[in-house]
């Protein structure tokens, strides 16, 4: 894969670059990578305007630390990681509690993915915006970035089984409100 | 994985959404903030250890030109009030006292040593001391200190006025100008050159403006003691700052309405060795407590609260048994929390200190220097950036919220540090001093920079050794 080069340098030189305190590398990097992070941000945000108070901290975090990057995995992770850690600290200080209820009444329904995928990509924001806090930064994390339940235990501070029951949950009114918008259209 | 979760990871993991505008703007003004507080910071720090540096280089250097200054007078008045003549036999030692040049700054022989010697016969006289090094002290000529081209004139200069004095076969003394030296007069040819002597040495003594007073200890007057140990004392005022990285400054609102400031102190022993004119380098090691109260109430606070409840069973008016309850009931209140926090660390000073001013009561040093962080404790309960609510900070506790560092890093001390000399080799210290710790003691994970810049008043003794 050849290297992403903006503005004539490429990612390793505009780091470099960033690390002297070049002003417009700094700029182009946020540029290369605010598009996605801004992605990121609205999935954990209540609203555009959290999204953007995230993506402002998560960026001055990311040029605030950028000498502890290793360069051991990509650049994009390392950005990734720091903007969803600052996503979970803005929605936590909103001091949401999660709601902790056990698997005992959750029932997995059966699902309809195809109504999914003719949604766009804003839709697909817009209904995980609208879960309650803890079943939308448990999908997130989940579903999206991979996480496990173990690890989303140790980062929410909240128990295993929790995660459990909150990401089926989320998935639930996920196609709730999915099959719902069908419904209303057809 | 999920069927649903693919499609919400597939659709959304590589999408990209608008940038809202102006964000940029505001991340670099932020990001320039940043920067503009670190040089904020930066003149406080460095300020303090610029001004000692200034203050001892030129304390030093006009130190130097009045050395300079003076040998022409003195050995002038040398020369034409001492025209000695001496049998082959005189002689000067040099090898007196191991005492460092830089300790004599005027007589150390008594005045009425000379007197008696002459009221005494000339054959009575066969041993006035006379400590070379105190009566020309301002010429001493210390090597490194001057130019060598100034060495070379200044040493030609005080060979020629010397030569003056002392007979040509003493060509010892030229080589020995740099040592401490004292002229031992064995003989001398007539009470006439005894009163000249007695009568010109006054006018010396005068020049040198000898005190009449007995000496006491310093480092300028007496006895050369090249090794101290410092033992101090001091109350501290702390000048806590806490900067938000964030933007949302919650968190630092509800630190600085907890957290209050008590009684704090350090302490410490410093050992110090004499390097060289007016300077000596101190170290050893530095304890200081920080304390503060934890202050935090809970107003949705509850308890809960074991009742136990007892039925007794009648039968014909009359108890036959009873059956007993225990129910748990949940007490709504508020909560009050009080704890006193304490910030230990242990630094070890590297300092040098700069006599700039002495007599036989006092000397006024500045000391400048680093002090390096080897450990640091902390113990007490803070506001958690998690959930903003109260949570332990001491790394021991099974809750503890890793928030502090463990080294602290390089702090810069800087102090005017007031001797009065007590005994020969005890000194009673007075030192205003500020330590400055240009880094946050959080970690770069936690959302403020805490800083703690400390200013006290040191209180303690220095034996001389």
């Amino acid at each position: 894969m050849s290297p992403l080069i903006v503005n004539g340098r490429t990612e390793k030189e505009i780091l470099k670059a960033c690390l002297q305190g070049d002003r417009q590398a700094q700029k182009d990097l946020f540029y290369m990578y605010a598009g996605k992070m801004m992605t990121v941000c609205l999935r954990y945000a209540r609203h555009h305007q959290e999204a953007e108070d995230m993506l402002q901290d998560g960026f001055i975090k990311v040029f605030t630390n950028l000498g502890e990057y290793s360069h051991m995995g990509s650049f994009e992770g390392w950005v990734r990681r720091i903007i969803v850690n600052t996503a979970i600290k803005h929605t936590q200080k909103k001091s949401f509690s999660y709601e902790d209820s056990g698997l005992d009444h959750v029932r997995e329904d059966a699902e309809d993915p195809d109504a999914l995928t003719l949604l766009s990509e804003e839709e697909l924001i817009k209904l995980i915006a609208a879960l309650p806090d803890g079943y939308r930064m448990v999908f997130n994390l989940y579903a999206i970035e991979g996480y496990t339940h173990r690890e989303i235990s140790e980062l929410l501070n909240i128990e295993e089984g929790t995660s459990r029951s909150q990401l089926l949950k989320a998935r639930r009114i996920l196609q709730e409100k999915v099959n719902a918008l069908y419904t209303v259209a057809i | 994985m999920n069927e649903i979760d693919r499609i919400f990871k597939n659709k959304l993991n590589n999408h990209h959404s608008g940038i809202p505008e102006g964000i940029w703007d505001n991340i670099e003004s932020a990001l320039d903030k940043q920067q503009h507080r670190v040089w904020s910071n930066l003149p406080w720090s460095v300020a303090a250890v610029i001004a000692v540096i200034i203050v001892s280089v030129g304390s030093f250097w006009i130190q130097d030109l009045n050395s300079y200054t003076e040998i022409g007078n003195v050995l002038h008045q040398t020369s034409e009030i001492l025209p000695v003549t001496t049998n082959k036999n005189n002689r000067l030692s040099s090898d007196l006292h191991n005492q460092d040049n830089s300790t004599a700054d005027s007589f150390t022989g008594k005045e009425s040593d000379l007197y008696a010697g002459t009221s005494a016969k000339i054959s009575d006289i066969t041993h006035i001391e006379v400590s070379k090094t105190d009566v020309v002290q301002p010429t001493v000529i210390r090597p490194g200190h001057i130019s060598k081209e100034k060495d070379a004139s200044a040493t030609d200069f005080t060979n020629k006025s010397l030569n003056q004095v002392i007979p040509a076969d003493m060509n010892s003394f030229s080589t020995s100008l740099f040592q401490p030296l004292m002229v031992n007069i064995e003989t001398l040819n007539d009470n006439l050159m005894v009163n000249a002597i007695r009568s010109n040495l006054n006018q010396v003594v005068k020049g040198l403006k000898m005190p009449t007073e007995p000496f006491k200890a310093c480092p300028f007057n007496v006895d050369y003691r090249d090794k101290s140990l410092d033992i101090y004392y001091s109350s501290d005022y702390i000048d806590k700052k806490l900067s938000d990285q964030s933007g949302d400054a919650t968190l630092k609102d509800m630190r600085l309405a907890t957290e209050s400031p008590m009684y704090s102190f350090s302490a410490g022993l410093r050992l110090g060795y004499n390097v060289g004119y007016r300077w000596n380098l101190h170290t050893g090691i530095n304890y200081s407590q920080i304390n503060e109260k934890f202050e935090y109430t809970d107003p949705e606070s509850s308890k809960v609260r074991i009742v136990i409840i007892k039925d007794y069973i009648y039968e014909d008016g009359k108890v036959v048994d009873s059956i007993v309850k225990q129910e748990e009931v949940l007490v709504p209140g508020s909560t009050e929390l009080t704890v006193y926090n304490k910030f230990r660390t242990i630094d070890i000073p590297l300092l040098a200190r700069y006599t700039i001013m002495a007599n036989r009561h006092l000397s006024l040093s500045a000391i400048g220097g680093i002090s390096i962080n080897v450990a640091s404790y902390e113990k007490g309960m803070i506001i958690s950036d998690e959930t903003l609510k109260p949570v332990h900070i001491s790394k021991s506790e099974d809750d503890g919220n890793v928030v502090y560092k463990n080294q602290l890093g390089v702090s810069y001390y800087g102090s005017l540090s007031l001797a009065y000399h007590l005994t020969d080799n005890m000194d009673v210290l007075v030192e205003p001093y500020a330590r400055l710790r240009p880094s946050s003691v959080t970690l770069s994970t936690y959302p403020l920079y805490q800083k703690f810049n400390t200013y006290g008043m040191n209180l303690g003794v220095r034996y001389k050794f």
